[in-house]
């Protein structure tokens, strides 16, 4: 296996389609980095909130 | 370990070791993927460069089929045997599932702009996957306007199995119609038509998608149990 690609700039322009290629792979990542985000941000937020409701269940319990 | 899955207290306890292995996973396959089809694989004898598209376009529509095939089985498990677990792997996948089923629809359009002349066409292949995004918005739209409660959840469940009629016609929307989309190359008869050299780097940016869509929908069900039982307690509280 070899790299298809003679420099940097030869792999930056993409033939000519750089637009197209980047632009779809940009895309597909800045997705799938937003899916992880927020996967990341509502497990935080309801593990939180389930152990701060355990707290308030507690204590009102055993008062 | 199925049966293990059907119960939400044992599902913490086993995705809480099996989530990071499934992470670790994606990140070395993604890395191997994305350097082996934008760097090694030669370029297409017709397309040249845009091919590239493809291996992000193709995974991405079987997260699109997988993901709501996924939802069925959820939701049969629910309706007939009334796992818990079925209906809240139905419910967050949905949004994962639509925003594949986007991209699948997105990288297409920018790959047909240079190699068909057009950014969209109304054919049965794109037709129906638009459909299946229509069904995944109106999916979440119905969970959203209902309260949380089993009746809920059985309308979803209902609402998906019918939208299922769906993924057959996508799968054999290419032979059915005449169509600007190419044909199935790798599932078909006589096996894939798909040059190696191209078809393996498709491969593992397959497995690649797979895993993280894996990761994802285990972070989202952790986090949709977590949830459930916080809402349980602060109904308890209320009372």
């Amino acid at each position: 296996m070899t790299p298809q690609f003679a420099s940097v700039s030869e792999f930056f322009a993409m033939g000519g389609y750089a637009g197209f290629v980047f632009g779809a792979w940009g895309l597909s990542l800045a997705v799938i980095a937003g899916l992880i985000v927020r996967a990341i941000l509502a497990g935080q937020h309801q593990k939180a909130r389930l152990e701060a409701l355990r707290h308030e269940k507690d204590a009102s319990t055993n008062p | 370990m199925i049966s293990g899955f059907a119960n939400p207290q044992r599902f913490l306890g086993l995705s809480n070791w099996l989530l990071p292995i499934i992470i670790v996973l994606a990140v070395i396959v993604s890395a191997v993927g994305v350097i082996w089809s934008m760097v090694y694989a030669p370029a297409d004898y017709q397309q040249g460069e845009t091919a590239r598209i493809m291996y992000i376009h193709v995974p991405s529509a079987w997260i699109a089929v997988g993901a709501y095939t996924g939802m069925a089985i959820g939701s049969v498990s629910f309706l007939v045997w009334g796992h818990a677990l079925g209906d809240i792997a139905a419910k967050v996948m949905a949004p994962i599932g639509a925003a594949f089923t986007a991209l699948c629809l997105a990288t297409g359009s920018i790959w047909g702009r240079p190699t068909w002349g057009t950014w969209w066409e109304w054919d049965g292949r794109l037709t129906s996957v638009l459909v299946l995004f229509f069904l995944y918005l109106g999916y979440m739209a119905l969970r959203s306007a209902l309260d949380e409660t089993s009746k809920a959840s059985k309308a979803a469940a209902i609402l998906c199995l019918v939208g299922t009629i769906n993924i057959p016609i996508i799968r054999f929307s290419v032979e059915w119609w005449n169509t600007l989309h190419q044909k199935a190359s790798i599932v078909r008869a006589g096996g894939p038509s798909l040059d190696p050299s191209l078809l393996h780097p498709l491969l593992v940016m397959g497995v690649a998608y797979l895993l993280i869509f894996a990761a994802l929908t285990l972070a989202a069900m952790r986090a949709e149990i977590w949830k459930r039982s916080a809402d349980a307690i602060q109904a308890r509280l209320q009372v």
